[in-house]
């Protein structure tokens, strides 16, 4: 009654008398409030029950309660109704309605079951979000006047975007495949042709939605990814790159031009690279892919270099510091398609570089009791031409994945060396050229629901390589004694390899079993001959410096994976078994060798997880091989000046076994990362090298047969410790190393032990958003000790800071410091770089201050079981260098 | 530098989605009723408004609770578990790695289990979380608007959640008081619902009935972090700020210096690009 009268006054004073507003809003607003309980047919509390009031028996609600676990429920709500009206709603009850009037109240519910269907809805997405389609754009519709190349017309489509280091985003994702005209001719390095094809010549930008590119999986798997497709405006599309750079002194440069050329059936990119700077542009002809590197270990086509002149060991940084180079490099990339499933790729690459290698060494060498020093000077001139071509055939089919690589490589090298050995000097020319042929196969086909892999390699390769040494040396081996003229070592080598295996990978729920046979066929044709030259006459020194070897491997092989995880627990197992049969002989000298071998050299892994914060790894390795990688040659081979060499027929067989054991331990709480561990490995060989050292210094080696073990130690730890509050990371490493071994000296067993302690920091920082600062040290202890006396101890250390600010947009500035102190020498670097990208994001002004303290030579020592190395190498002095690029 | 990223995202992605294949690793705690699925749209860059990515998203409503997740995650869950059935190499898988839809919310979300809050699973790199908060986070005022979306009457209701205002538009005609993400609450479905700044927004596409027997799985990792939502916000932030070194931590390794520094730069202009969460505080 009396709300009534209330609301009556209220009327009347809204319409009077506004000032009186307030005061009797707060009246109007008191709260009512509706309780209860709600109960099941049976009794039961029910939970999750919604009750709505509403103003009418249908349409908006005004306030709501939902049941707790008791079935008690609350409603407060206000509302200047005489009537409100009361609903239950639950999938599993019957709705219950009332009409109550507005007041404070108690109101419980008994509900009885009803079983309700849901309401289904099923919306299309937006058409642009579609899946299955192929979406068009067209690039006239969205280019802009200051939209140069595709990238920036990418970037406006809506649901594509261009991230800064170019990869291209598509809802979020990356884009699988970048075809231009449907062809994937740059694979994963689309960059080339996003950055440099102008807009003007692209028609349209597709967008294929769940697209498979290997057609085999297509059947199998269902995928979300898109790719990208490039439709050309014109029949052909020519563009490209450019890059100048000039410096002083000496008078430097440093040029890069690649043109690109699109078309519907073929596409074409060539790049020129020249320098002098010191750049080792060959590198960026290196494939690093996993499969890659994988597939080098069983199948190696790397070249051979079987004679050689003195080297420098280079340092062990930045090639830009100290390459003397004049490189040019000329690689072209061609594809063309033949027919729908099948393509073939070229890829072709020709290098000319001429390097000069200034340096030198001290060494000295601990035998027993005496010491012998030697110290030389080392001027190297080297030549490097090189071909290499790749044909990449692949068929991609719903039945088929097959890719097939030819490589034909042709290098033509020389060397030429001088060496001033306490001022008398040595020449040595050293031709090394090397040609190769291999073939490889992969081959994935289904049969009914297994997937069987083949693989093949075949590669067969040839080095006739010379080394001519003046004056002649070891005079007392090939003039008894007296000096001579020049001695001239040939050496020829043919390398014949194939392998073929077949896989099948089977699961079963945790266990998985990889099945592999294989057979390998290895064979080696070795000649050598060494003339002697004295007073312009030739002479073959003859059959005692003659080889002629035929080596023979036969292998067959099976290997059986088997994995078993669990989350906590993994176990990693491999069996390899092998057969091998090696046939040797030596037609000069009339020996020849069988041997047999069975080997089978299990390994395994298992992972422990505790928690989430640690976790323990083991390995256990079984070692069982022979030393089939070493030449064989059973007449004297002059490898370089100063070594002459003999290795008979014996395969050497190491048996033994390595563990190791690793405690991780990880808190993404506190950011504290950190883990120590501790690895163990135990040989034994049946073979000892046999190391003389003659008067003059020059070595002979030789393999004898000798059993004798080698143990090895190393135990390492890690922490860091990233501080949110200061954004920076803090680490920590260190290992110690401990090697026993024996060796041969002088004709006599000497035990040797080598001791290595490290210790590595870093800090790396970015307090501020424009600036970003780094700081790494390293110390490190070397000590060798031979036969129980004689301590060589090296020191050596570290600091490197580099730091970079970037004070406004596109602009950079860097500056690198380096420090570097081994016994008795010391190195310090600066560097200094400033970097202006201009506006239109198209050229781009580099200035480059290398060496500003003019550093002239970098030396490091060098210990290992008998000896202290000192090298120096010669520095590329203090230059500055301009670079502009842009593109056309 | 790329590369090495991919790889490791890729070997990353393949050794996680292998770990969610195992079933034994989850436990059965519900029935599912209903599948509904969102599309859900989001402004990564505050000052970007053309930065808008889209996902699907699933939320599986039951009995008793819930589960909400991205729809890719799912995906990759099931052709994971169909490559193991078939005997795919993996090496094949490993190859390919972008047969997997990827996703960027890997967070799982369970709404009334432990019973009266909501526990939230997450990851940063491998590690994998969970924290729990209390299911009524939200007050909210309902109002008298009315529209028809997706099909169903709706109602709208307001609310805000650490430094966002929401508008969510709910149904009682599904009388669950559920909704994508944390949200609850409502007397009905969440059919739509996003920020007034429309960074983040939620729309139903559709609503099904799962097949008879479809059961809700919870993650019962062992290897799971029990922490805070404060403890799971700070181990996130430390791993955004330190990525570089954390990659290079898990075996990571840059031949080149400059290779190194570039992809710092990278991180941290993605860094900054990523500045506008969902939670805001």
């Amino acid at each position: 009654m009396l709300r009534i009268k209330l609301y009556d006054i209220r009327k009347i004073l809204f319409k009077c008398f506004p000032i009186f507003l307030l005061f009797i809003c707060q009246i109007s607003l008191a709260e009512n409030q509706i309780t209860g309980k709600i109960v099941s047919n049976d009794g039961i509390c029910l939970e999750n029950i919604h009750i709505l009031l509403q103003k009418e028996n249908s349409g908006g609600i005004i306030a709501f309660g939902i049941s707790n676990s008791k079935g008690e429920y609350t409603i407060r709500f206000e509302t200047g109704r005489d009537s409100i009206f009361l609903k239950t709603q639950s999938l599993n009850y019957a709705v219950q309605q009332l009409w109550l009037t507005n007041k404070n109240q108690i109101q419980n519910f008994t509900l009885f079951p009803e079983v309700k269907e849901l309401k289904e809805v099923r919306i299309k997405a937006s058409p642009i979000r579609q899946h299955g389609d192929t979406i068009s754009y067209s690039v006239g519709a969205f280019a802009g006047k200051n939209d140069q190349v595709i990238a920036d017309v990418i970037n406006k489509l809506p649901g594509l975007e261009v991230e800064s280091d170019g990869r291209i985003l598509y809802q979020g994702t990356p884009i699988r495949k970048f075809y231009i005209e449907g062809m994937d001719l740059l694979e994963g390095k689309y960059n080339l042709a996003n950055n440099n094809l102008p807009a003007e010549s692209v028609a349209s930008v597709q967008v294929l939605e769940n697209h498979e590119p290997i057609k085999l999986l297509r059947n199998i798997t269902s995928t979300d990814k898109a790719s990208l497709n490039i439709k050309l405006k014109r029949n052909i599309a020519m563009t490209g790159k450019a890059k100048l750079g000039i410096g002083a002194s000496p008078m430097l440069w440093d040029a890069n031009i690649t043109p690109m050329l699109f078309n519907k059936k073929q596409q074409l990119i060539c790049s020129y690279q020249a320098n002098n700077m010191g750049k080792d542009v060959a590198m960026d002809l290196k494939t690093f892919s996993i499969e890659d590197l994988m597939d080098m270990l069983d199948n190696n086509t790397e070249k051979e270099e079987l004679l050689g002149i003195q080297n420098l060991s280079t340092p062990n940084f930045n090639t830009s510091r100290y390459l003397n180079n004049n490189i040019h490099l000329l690689s072209t990339n061609y594809l063309l398609i033949l027919n729908h499933d099948l393509q073939l790729r070229v890829n072709s690459s020709y290098l000319n570089d001429y390097q000069k290698h200034n340096g030198g060494s001290r060494s000295e060498y601990h035998l027993g009791n005496d010491t012998i020093i030697l110290q030389e000077k080392i001027n190297n001139r080297l030549t490097k031409r090189s071909l290499i071509n790749e044909f990449t055939l692949s068929q991609n089919s719903d039945r088929n994945y097959l890719k097939n690589t030819l490589k034909i490589q042709a290098y033509w090298d020389k060397q030429l060396g001088h060496v001033s050995q306490n001022n008398s000097p040595i020449r040595q020319d050293y031709q090394n050229p090397f040609q190769s042929f291999s073939n490889k196969l992969k081959w994935i086909k289904p049969l009914g629901k297994k997937m069987w892999q083949l693989a093949s390699f075949v590669s067969y390769n040839k080095a006739p390589q010379s080394l001519l040494v003046k004056p002649g040396v070891y005079e007392d081996i090939f003039n008894s004694g007296k000096s001579y003229d020049a001695i001239l070592q040939e050496a020829n080598n043919e390398e014949l390899n194939i392998n073929h295996s077949i896989s099948l990978i089977n699961k079963i729920k945790r266990w998985s079993l990889t099945h592999k046979i294989g057979y390998q066929h290895q064979q080696k044709d070795f000649d050598s001959r060494i003339y002697l030259n004295d007073n312009l006459i030739e002479t073959d020194l003859g059959k005692e410096f003659q080889n002629q070897l035929n080596f023979r491997k036969n292998k067959i092989y099976g290997n059986e994976s088997i994995q078993y995880i669990t989350e906590r627990f993994k176990l990693y197992a491999d069996l390899p078994l092998s057969y091998t049969n090696y046939n040797i002989s030596d037609k000069i000298s009339n020996i020849s060798t069988q041997k047999n071998t069975f080997l089978f050299q299990p390994k395994l892994r298992l992972n422990y997880e505790f928690n989430a914060f640690f976790t323990w790894k083991n390995t256990w390795k079984k070692i069982h091989k022979v030393g089939d990688s070493r030449r064989i040659n059973y007449a004297n081979v002059l490898e370089n000046y100063r070594r002459l060499q003999k290795q008979e027929a014996i395969l050497g067989e190491t048996k033994g076994q390595s563990m190791g054991t690793t405690l991780h331990y990880k808190n993404p709480l506190s950011s504290i990362f950190a883990y120590a561990g501790y690895t163990y490995m135990q040989s034994e060989k049946d073979l000892i090298l046999h190391n003389q050292i003659q008067n003059d210094g020059s070595m002979l080696l030789q393999m004898k047969k000798n059993d004798n073990r080698a143990y090895s130690h190393n135990v390492f730890a890690q922490a860091s410790k990233y501080i949110s509050n200061w954004k920076t990371n803090f680490s920590l490493k260190s290992n110690y190393m401990l090697d026993q071994q024996k060796m041969f000296l002088n004709e006599s067993m000497t035990p040797i032990q080598n001791e290595n302690f490290s210790l590595n920091g870093k800090i790396t920082s970015d307090v501020f958003s424009w600036m970003n600062l780094e700081y790494k040290n390293q110390f490190s202890w070397l000590m060798s000790k031979v036969d129980k006396g004689n301590n060589n101890k090296v020191k050596q250390q570290s600091h490197i800071m580099n730091l970079m600010i970037y004070p406004k947009d596109n602009h950079y500035f860097g500056c690198s410091s380096e420090y570097l102190k081994n016994e008795g020498s010391e190195n310090i670097f600066l560097d200094l770089i400033y970097n202006y990208t201009l506006k239109n994001k198209q050229s781009k002004i580099e200035i480059r201050w290398t060496n500003i303290f003019n550093k002239s030579s970098y030396s490091n020592y060098f210990v290992d079981e008998y000896s202290i190395v000192n090298n120096y190498y010669e520095l590329r002095p203090s230059q500055i260098q301009l670079n502009y690029s842009f593109s056309f | 530098m790329k590369k090495l990223l991919t790889t490791l995202s890729i070997l990353l992605t393949f050794s996680m989605a292998y770990c969610q294949s195992e079933v034994e690793n989850h436990e059965a705690i519900d029935m599912a009723k209903l599948r509904c699925t969102y599309q859900f749209s989001y402004q990564m860059d505050s000052t970007n408004s053309k930065r808008l990515r889209h996902e699907k998203m699933v939320l599986l409503i039951g009995e008793k609770c819930s589960k909400y997740k991205s729809y890719n995650s799912i995906i990759t869950d099931s052709l994971i578990r169909d490559f193991d059935k078939r005997g795919i190499p993996p090496q094949i898988v490993v190859s390919d790695m972008s047969i997997f839809p990827k996703t960027k919310f890997n967070h799982q979300i369970f709404k009334n289990d432990p019973k009266g809050s909501m526990s939230v699973f997450d990851r940063v790199f491998k590690d994998k979380f969970v924290y729990n908060e209390p299911l009524d986070l939200f007050k909210w005022e309902v109002s008298s608007d009315t529209a028809k979306i997706s099909g169903y009457n709706c109602q709208k209701a307001t609310t805000s959640y650490r430094g966002r205002n929401y508008e969510a538009w709910f149904t009682t005609e599904i009388p669950f008081s559920e909704g994508p993400y944390k949200f609850n609450g409502l007397p009905g479905l969440i059919v739509k619902i996003a920020d007034t700044k429309k960074h983040y927004v939620f729309e139903l596409i559709s609503a099904t009935k799962p097949p008879v027997g479809t059961l809700i799985y919870l993650p019962t990792y062992p290897k799971t972090i029990c922490s805070s939502r404060e403890g799971f916000r700070k181990a996130k932030n430390d791993a955004k700020q330190d990525v570089i070194r954390r990659l290079e931590d898990m075996g990571g390794h840059f031949e080149n210096p400059e290779d190194r520094k570039r992809a710092k730069e990278r991180a941290m202009a993605k860094a900054r690009r990523t500045n506008n969460p969902i939670e805001l505080m």
